[in-house]
């Protein structure tokens, strides 16, 4: 109970000539089901040693406020409010209102205890002027049983939740002063969802240049290539293709390694990705590269010119990139579009792409609202997006395409060989040119493709259709939030950047670079502190790599960083089915709650990610020796992955406390917990203090095992 | 030596997050024996993408081989010659079959009657018929043909594609609590987390196909011991505020619980069933080897059932299926081979069941490029000691396109036998009854038991 906390006047305490501002920090009690709020230190720390009594545990919402009415020209005092005893809730109640400050001195049933602190008061259309951040107010709606309890969060995605636990939502209270901790916390968050990884030195950067004009910036980057390979003929008898390990390396020496396999260009990613400038280009292409899958071949040239392509045309139109996927041969080969062929002596043509470029690439199995939840029919059931017999109908139109033609190899529909480069050639002779109609049950409309059409006009029609189809813009956006920020969005969040899909606001249905930018910049994604319980996303193997390469500014060729991924079940660019590393659909079992990344993650997986840290780390003699972290014989371009120095961090490591908070700064968005934080210098301290590398690689180790940093949230 | 873990604490974490709907479930007693006195474990193999059925079982009579010609011809690039086929005589059905030429274990298993064919499993809601289903008035399984649909409703039983738990998740929970006080998982799966896997309190482990499952040394032992400590310690102080956050504690909390007792079983140099597997190199492989060697070390773990999960990917064969296929079954049936050579060195061959699914067959009728798309009814199979193999179990399909068991006219069967109805003998002789079947098998009452007592 907190009736004896007598409140500081805050307009009595000392403070600086430059204001500073105060933090107000959330508790939650279990037993009342109560929020609480306050920005003094002091009663802070009381309440987080129990003085308040039991039940109460910070909720890790916080949010600055000025302590002040001097701190701004505008700024406006909170009222604070106890539930008079034998009378009132036992409850804080505060407002920024006056009329309704004044309004709640009159009422017996509360007891006003002074300040609370200052902030400004949101606009008559509940905004918040520049550099200061909405405050959302909701109510339990106990006034009745005499139970009133109000919640101020910054969190939207909190807020929203709110509901589904009987809280009604009352907007925008208040407008708080935003922090330099605060900026520094969103722009690390920002860094996980939109690039490889936040280093401290590009947090400065972002902040100098302004969030915003950092993220154009950074969209209308020429993107970094890869190093594009030349066709290659593998050995008509794969026996010949071996790997010699004698010097010198020639490309033709080192078949296995450097030609027929994704090897050369997994390395490649992993040194753009630890130092390209185009971040976000490139975080974009991975995102589209989990979603766009091709397989069933292993030259390297191939990879490379297929992950080309979703680099290239990842930030212009969805129609463009889903066509440039689809009429690629990596897809053709990969999905049997390569001589699929009309109906002829009892073989019907090739369902494989038909059916998954409508579950996975536009419309998705059932109609969806544009807030991505499920359209139900009069029983309450989901509604198919398709029929069967509509995928036979696409795979008709899916009729008549083969291999590009290949350096000195045949060229007719039957006879080219496998070949990757360019675009897939039609031939109308194997093309089903009778009509097909589709989606003729559908509600969302049906299509006819008359008799007659070429190849590629029907592909491209096919493609605008089902792109144009309404289900397709939720299903896609949910899949690029999920990838970059939470697996779990509200469908608040969804609707908006759906709706940006739909139109770009000149028009335009599919524009990327709108699309991402609604997706980075959408209230659920920023801010400092994130506290909705069902936020985040669990780091997946590849950018947990990324991450900590970057973060620690590691020396590598890309090699083990590739190798680690086939222990962790994403072996980059060759994800074993369509459906990806890992299902889209993945959903915790027991909370029925979406979490794409968990299906690659279990008991294992975990053991795996404290051993690859500190594998990497430290270099460890087990079960790996240090040679195989060195330069690889047999490898093109390998020169090793070096173990870090730390030396960015060795002038704070004097002070473990210091170097601590420097990493969780970096590493958890400052919101390093306080048992956490005791053992791990706990942990360091038995560590000699003149092993300042040691200790550091220590401090780093913990912090990447725990579920506090697994979890990008 | 037996785990120390504070289960308790773990069940109800899982509960503090949770729906309190299933919390009910969860307290109600169990009907199976405390303290059974024999080991038993439950494998299943699934083979992930859709295995071709009408190219694994064929039918040898002249009308059904004759049939099987006229749709699966040589020009489609799937014709299996008659005499290639390893003919296998049911004792339950006149019907001669022919086996796919991959599969000489699995000829000599039938042939001794250690296994058993299940024919035309699928999914189901109830019951159904051509007609019905034709007409719209009886509703097929939700997004059926979908891979991701019918992997996770195989796995979960459940038709309608709600419950995302599976049934051996939920027969882990059960078996749990024949032994409450050891902590140690019931159910390992050897190919990460799977609907299968995942029960309401049971948390699955989940286990490398290398020896590693465990702490690495930290360069110095000043460092490792640091870490070690740390790294629990971290978990285990964690406050819970994100379902997230607490997923991943868990499943760390019981990964560095378990790998005391793991460790050593996998790196047992003197095992005497690793060596069985020396010459196999494919992912199933090893992952057979790795349930042997658990196998082999079950005293360890204390417990007295088990559960074991492994997963063959590959199967989707939309293009040139028959080497594909061919490579996909002979990988099968000789991981399958050696590992009943490890039961029968462990002497525990009656001890443990062997179940072998996939998440739908594919269709009869060809595709361009030498291959199959999705299909529904499937043959399944059973395999061991405790099998009575050797028959047919179900109703053969009538493969002919728009025909009877016809789903359209591309032949996509239509099931005859439930997943319930093929789970259900291997729950009970697991030791679950009557009881608890409707928490492992939901649907189960809308199946006529009976015609599938394979075990």
């Amino acid at each position: 109970l907190l009736n004896f906390l007598k409140l500081t006047v805050v307009s009595l305490l000392a403070f600086p000539a430059q204001a500073e501002l105060a933090t107000a920090v959330e508790f939650y009690n279990t037993q009342l089901k109560h929020y609480f709020l306050t920005a003094d230190a002091a009663e802070v720390s009381a309440v987080d040693s129990g003085a308040a009594g039991p039940g109460w545990k910070r909720t890790g919402g916080e949010f600055s406020v000025y302590l002040a009415a001097s701190d701004h020209p505008a700024a406006q005092p909170v009222c604070r409010f106890y539930g008079t005893p034998g009378r009132g809730p036992n409850s804080h109640f505060y407002t920024v209102n006056t009329e309704e400050c004044a309004t709640t001195k009159k009422d017996l049933g509360w007891t006003y205890e002074g300040i609370a602190f200052y902030v400004l008061t949101p606009a008559a259309d509940n905004s918040c002027a520049a550099n200061t951040q909405k405050i959302f107010r909701s109510y339990n709606g106990g006034h009745s049983r005499n139970d009133a309890n109000h919640r101020f969060t910054a969190d939207p995605t909190a807020h929203e939740r709110m509901a589904k636990r009987g809280y009604q939502g009352e907007g925008v209270m208040m407008c708080a002063p935003i922090a330099d901790w605060e900026v520094e916390a969103d722009i690390v968050r920002l860094l996980e969802q939109a690039t490889f990884g936040p280093t401290e030195a590009l947090v400065q950067a972002v902040k100098a240049k302004g969030l915003n004009a950092w993220l154009d910036e950074q969209l209308l980057m020429n993107v970094t290539q890869y190093t594009q390979l030349p066709y290659w003929r593998p050995p008509d008898n794969a026996g010949q293709c071996i790997d010699d390990n004698s010097p010198p390396i020639t490309p033709v020496k080192y078949c296995v390694s450097n030609l027929n396999s994704p090897k050369p260009v997994a390395m490649e990613f992993f040194r753009q990705a630890q130092s390209a400038p185009d971040q976000v280009r490139l975080r974009v292409a991975h995102v589209w590269h989990q979603l766009f899958i091709v397989g069933n071949f292993a030259q390297a040239y191939a990879h490379a010119e297929f992950q080309q392509r979703l680099r290239a045309n990842g930030l212009t139109t969805y129609e463009q990139l889903l066509g440039k996927y689809a009429i690629s041969p990596q897809l053709g080969h990969f999905q049997n579009l390569i001589r699929n062929v009309p109906e002829l002596n009892g073989i019907k043509p090739n369902e494989n792409f038909a059916r998954e470029i409508m579950q996975l690439f536009t419309i998705g199995l059932t109609e969806l609202n544009e807030d991505g939840s499920p359209k139900l029919d009069a029983q309450g059931l989901p509604i198919p997006t398709y029929k069967q017999i509509d995928v036979g109908a696409v795979a008709r139109i899916f009729t008549g395409f083969t291999y590009p033609q290949n350096p000195g190899s045949k060229s007719t529909f039957w006879d080219a060989e496998w070949g990757f480069m360019g675009d897939m050639r039609t031939d109308l002779d194997w093309h089903d040119r009778a009509d097909k109609r589709l989606f003729l049950f559908s509600e969302a409309g049906g299509l006819v493709f008359p008799y007659g059409s070429t190849v590629r006009y029907e592909f491209d029609r096919l493609i605008r259709e089902l792109i144009a189809r309404p289900s397709t813009p939720p299903f896609i956006v949910k899949q690029l939030i999920q990838k970059m920020v939470t697996s779990n969005p509200t469908p608040g969040y969804v609707q908006r950047v759906a709706r940006v899909f739909k139109d770009n606001g000149s028009g335009q249905r599919g524009d990327l670079k709108a699309v991402f930018r609604a997706i980075l910049l959408d209230p659920e994604a920023r801010g400092a502190r994130k506290i909705d319980p069902e936020y985040g996303r669990l780091r997946e193997p590849t950018l947990y790599w990324t991450a900590a390469l970057r973060a620690l500014d590691v020396q590598t060729d890309g090699l083990q960083p590739y190798n680690h991924g086939w222990q962790s079940n994403m072996p980059l660019f060759l994800a074993p089915t369509v459906f990806g590393y890992y299902p889209a659909d993945y959903v915790l079992p027991v909370q029925q709650i979406p979490a794409p990344e968990f299906g690659i993650f279990n008991t294992s997986e975990f053991l795996n990610r404290v051993n690859q840290m500190n594998d990497l780390l430290f270099h460890n003699l087990q079960p790996y020796s240090t040679a195989w972290w060195a330069a690889q014989p047999g490898v093109l371009n390998s020169t090793g992955t070096a173990a870090p120095d730390m030396a960015a961090y060795l002038p704070s490591m004097p002070d473990p406390e210091v170097a601590l908070n420097r990493f969780s700064k970096l590493l958890l968005h400052g919101r390093l917990r306080p048992a956490m934080k005791k053992t791990i210098l706990n942990a360091v301290n038995k560590i000699p203090a003149d092993e300042a590398v040691n200790r550091a690689k220590l401090m780093v180790n913990l912090i990447l095992s725990s579920p506090d940093y697994q979890v990008q949230r | 030596m037996k785990l120390k873990l504070d289960s308790p604490t773990r069940r109800r974490l899982l509960k503090a997050l949770t729906a309190a709907g299933f919390v009910a479930a969860v307290e109600r007693q169990t009907a199976l024996a405390q303290n059974a006195p024999d080991y038993k474990a439950l494998l299943t193999v699934f083979l992930q993408g859709g295995n071709d059925g009408d190219n694994t079982v064929i039918r040898l009579d002249s009308a059904g081989y004759a049939a099987y010609n006229k749709v699966r011809s040589l020009a489609s690039g799937l014709n299996i010659a008659q005499s290639k086929l390893l003919p296998i005589q049911p004792s339950n059905v006149s019907t001669a079959l022919g086996l796919h030429p991959s599969l000489t274990y699995f000829k000599r298993q039938f042939d001794s009657k250690q296994l058993a064919i299940i024919s035309n499993m699928g999914l189901m809601v109830k019951p159904n018929t051509r007609d019905g289903l034709l007409a719209g008035r009886e509703a097929t399984p939700v997004n059926l043909f979908s891979h991701s649909d019918q992997e996770l409703q195989l796995q979960s039983t459940d038709a309608k594609g709600n419950l995302r738990t599976g049934w051996g998740g939920r027969l882990a929970d059960r078996l749990e609590l024949l032994d409450p006080a050891n902590a140690f998982p019931v159910l390992t799966s050897i190919n990460g987390l799977k609907a299968f896997t995942s029960g309401n309190t049971s948390i699955p482990l989940a286990l490398p196909t290398t020896p590693f499952f465990e702490l690495f040394w930290a360069g110095t032992s000043q460092l490792t011991l640091a870490r070690d400590a740390a790294v629990n310690e971290v978990i285990a102080n964690m406050d819970v505020d994100n379902v997230y956050m607490l997923t991943v504690k868990l499943l760390a909390e019981e990964g560095l619980a378990a790998s005391s007792v793991v460790k050593p079983i996998l790196q047992n140099a003197a095992s005497v069933v690793a060596p069985l597997f020396a010459n196999l190199s494919s992912d199933l492989s090893r992952q057979l080897a790795t349930v042997a060697m658990m196998l082999e070390g079950r005293a360890q773990t204390g417990l007295k059932r088990q559960v074991f999960f492994v997963n063959q990917s590959g199967y989707d064969t939309h293009g040139g299926q028959a080497q594909t296929h061919a490579n996909l079954l002979t990988d099968l049936d000789q991981a399958l081979d050696a590992f009943d050579k490890a039961l029968t060195r462990l002497q525990i061959k009656n001890n443990l069941t062997t179940l072998v699914y996939s998440e739908f067959g594919r269709s009869f009728k060809p595709s361009a490029g030498q291959g199959t798309d999705h299909g529904w009814g499937n043959f399944a199979f059973a395999l061991g000691g405790a099998v009575k193999g050797g028959q047919v179990y179900g109703s053969l399909v009538t493969q002919t396109l728009n025909g009877v068991d016809d789903y359209g006219n591309e032949g996509r069967w239509i099931p005859t036998t439930s997943i319930e109805q093929f789970a259900q003998p291997a729950l009970t002789w697991m030791g679950v009854g009557e009881a608890d079947l409707p928490y492992i098998l939901p649907n189960l009452a809308s199946f006529v038991r009976g015609k599938t007592n394979y075990v």
